[in-house]
């Protein structure tokens, strides 16, 4: 401790000035210093953003992960809404979230009806959502894959909440976006909800990836993706649209 | 600038009358400050009374006063030996324009640190110092390095103390300002507090640099010399926001002064620090100056039990 304490006082016995070259030697270790740190932060945040805890669900038929900091919650701590013959109920929220709003991760499954397709159970999905909440718009629906490459359907919506009157307070409501990943596994039909104030979707992304990089979610390998807000049946290749 | 130092040039002995001044300035700033805290909380009933242009420009105004105060307490206190006005003034403006310049771009772009810095206590803890406390001493260092550090008026160690902090006090008015404009205006009770804080933190850990930038303009230093003085002003900057918002005192609790106090107390203890630094550098300089000057080798006057080298010898500790 002397040491580096006199080292600190007195760094060099000479009592003279650095030469200029000297001086440029100590701007390059100051900038080689000063980035090595900025970089260091780059790896920490990556360690932050990637940082998850897996949920196993169905008796461990699906593993999703999401965020370590996010909270599990049951259905009725958060207010949402979800299908009551559910078997997989799971919520995980982001109670550190800046919006009134937080944003969370819906898994709800259920028993593939006989004769129901992927398509339906999608069509069936917009119908019951723009039931339950208000102000629903389905924005974009896109043939996707998950898992092993098990076909999955990404719809976007967004509708409006109102979650500082469900909490007994008054406040703007809340305009939320949300994406919902459709797939069946084993006869059973998943729902895995991403939602969002959507003046923060954006911010959330980092988080969003952790659930969909453990789902594995892809576009599939041949260009079949097509989008439509229309409403009304079409056709295989193309989804229809929702309200 | 001569405050407690004494000068490179100056026989031992000379500054010495003047020599008490440093803490005296730094205990004056605290208390000016503090005045400024007080005034804004017994005028915070007038906030409520102006619309938001005015709230904006207030707030503004008041996230340069602490860096003006101090920089006003430190020049009345150096009339012996003031340096120009235009450096001080050059190198405050080359540091708050390097971080209004960086600060958005670096924060906000590259790391987006109200994403992740707060989510837990080690990434808080660590960012603060990575990126707050490494950013801003990287602006210290690259204003007065710029400005002032090859100038002749850069006379003495302790001039890198004054001009870090002028650097670090443009860092702070930065900050203070892109909070101003964040919130649409300015609490006058809690926002007097959070520019206080803001500016005790970026400046006290700007002096630490300061005294690392000062011995290295008068000395050869190692190679790790400098870069350990960003480091450990960069550490000081992290702890210091780190202990201010764990201490769970921010707008939302109310118990702001308790980050007043918090501030005061960690910028006393590392102006306290700073304060003895330099003295005993300034002590060690003046008994090399003094042997110089009596026609006596490095052997002659130990202050220290000595190790000797092949031809040189000097105090316990120094490598050679």
């Amino acid at each position: 401790m002397t040491i580096w304490m006199d080292r600190l006082i007195k760094p060099s016995p000479t009592n003279e000035p650095p030469a200029p070259g000297a001086q440029l030697r100590n701007d390059l270790a100051v900038a080689v210093t000063v980035l090595f740190a900025l970089f260091l932060a780059l790896g920490i945040r990556s360690q932050v953003y990637s940082a998850s805890q897996v949920a196993v669900l169905n008796q461990g038929a699906l593993r999703i992960a999401y965020p370590e900091r996010w909270v599990q919650r049951s259905a009725a701590e958060s207010g949402a809404n979800i299908d009551g013959s559910t078997d997989a109920g799971f919520i995980a929220v982001n109670l550190g979230s800046p919006s009134t709003y937080d944003s969370r991760v819906e898994v709800t499954s259920r028993p593939l009806s006989p004769d129901e397709t992927l398509e339906l159970a999608r069509f069936e999905r917009g119908l019951k959502l723009s039931s339950e909440v208000s102000g629903y718009r389905e924005l974009e629906a896109t043939v996707m894959q998950v898992l092993n490459g098990l076909p999955a359907i990404a719809a976007t919506y967004g509708f409006v909440a109102d979650p500082t009157r469900d909490a007994g307070a008054t406040g703007l409501p809340v305009v939320v976006e949300g994406q919902d990943i459709l797939f069946v596994q084993d006869g059973v039909l998943y729902v895995v909800s991403l939602r969002a104030d959507a003046a923060e979707w954006g911010a959330n992304a980092h988080d969003f990836a952790v659930v969909t990089n453990s789902l594995r979610l892809q576009a599939p390998p041949t260009v079949a993706a097509a989008a439509s807000t229309s409403s009304g049946f079409t056709g295989d290749a193309q989804l229809e649209g929702g309200n | 600038m001569q405050i407690s130092a004494i000068p490179e040039n100056r026989p031992p002995g000379a500054g010495a009358a003047r020599r008490p001044s440093f803490l005296r300035s730094i205990t004056l700033e605290l208390l000016a400050l503090i005045i400024f805290v007080v005034v804004f909380n017994l005028l915070a009933g007038v906030g409520a009374a102006l619309d938001d242009a005015a709230l904006i420009l207030l707030g503004l105004a008041m996230a340069v006063t602490p860096a003006l105060l101090w920089l006003v307490i430190f020049y009345r206190l150096d009339r012996a030996e003031p340096e120009p006005r235009r450096l001080v003034a050059g190198v405050y403006l080359t540091g708050l324009l390097l971080a209004a310049a960086l600060r958005v771009p670096i924060f906000t772009v590259i790391f987006a640190t109200d994403a992740w810095m707060g989510v837990y206590w080690w990434s808080q803890l660590l960012g603060n110092i990575l990126i707050v406390g490494m950013v801003s001493a990287a602006i210290v260092y690259g204003a007065v390095r710029v400005v002032v550090f090859d100038n002749p008026e850069f006379d003495e160690r302790l001039d890198g103390i004054i001009y870090a902090v002028a650097a670090g006090l443009g860092v702070a008015t930065i900050s203070n300002f892109v909070y101003v404009l964040q919130h649409g205006g300015v609490d006058l009770g809690i926002g007097s507090i959070r520019m206080v804080v803001d500016t005790l933190g970026y400046a006290s850990a700007a002096s630490i640099l300061g005294y690392f930038m000062g011995q290295a303009r008068f000395e050869k230093t190692p190679l790790i010399y400098l870069p350990g003085g960003v480091l450990l002003s960069a550490t000081l900057t992290g702890l210091y926001f780190f202990l201010i918002e764990r201490s769970g005192a921010n707008s939302f609790t109310g118990d702001v002064w308790r980050d007043l106090l918090v501030g005061v107390f960690l910028t006393l203890v590392i102006m306290g620090a700073v304060a003895w630094l330099v003295r005993r550098a300034n002590e060690e300089t003046a008994r090399v100056t003094q042997l110089s000057a009596s026609g006596d080798s490095w052997e002659a006057k130990p202050a220290t039990p000595t190790i000797t080298t092949s031809n040189i010898t000097t105090t316990e500790g120094d490598a050679v």
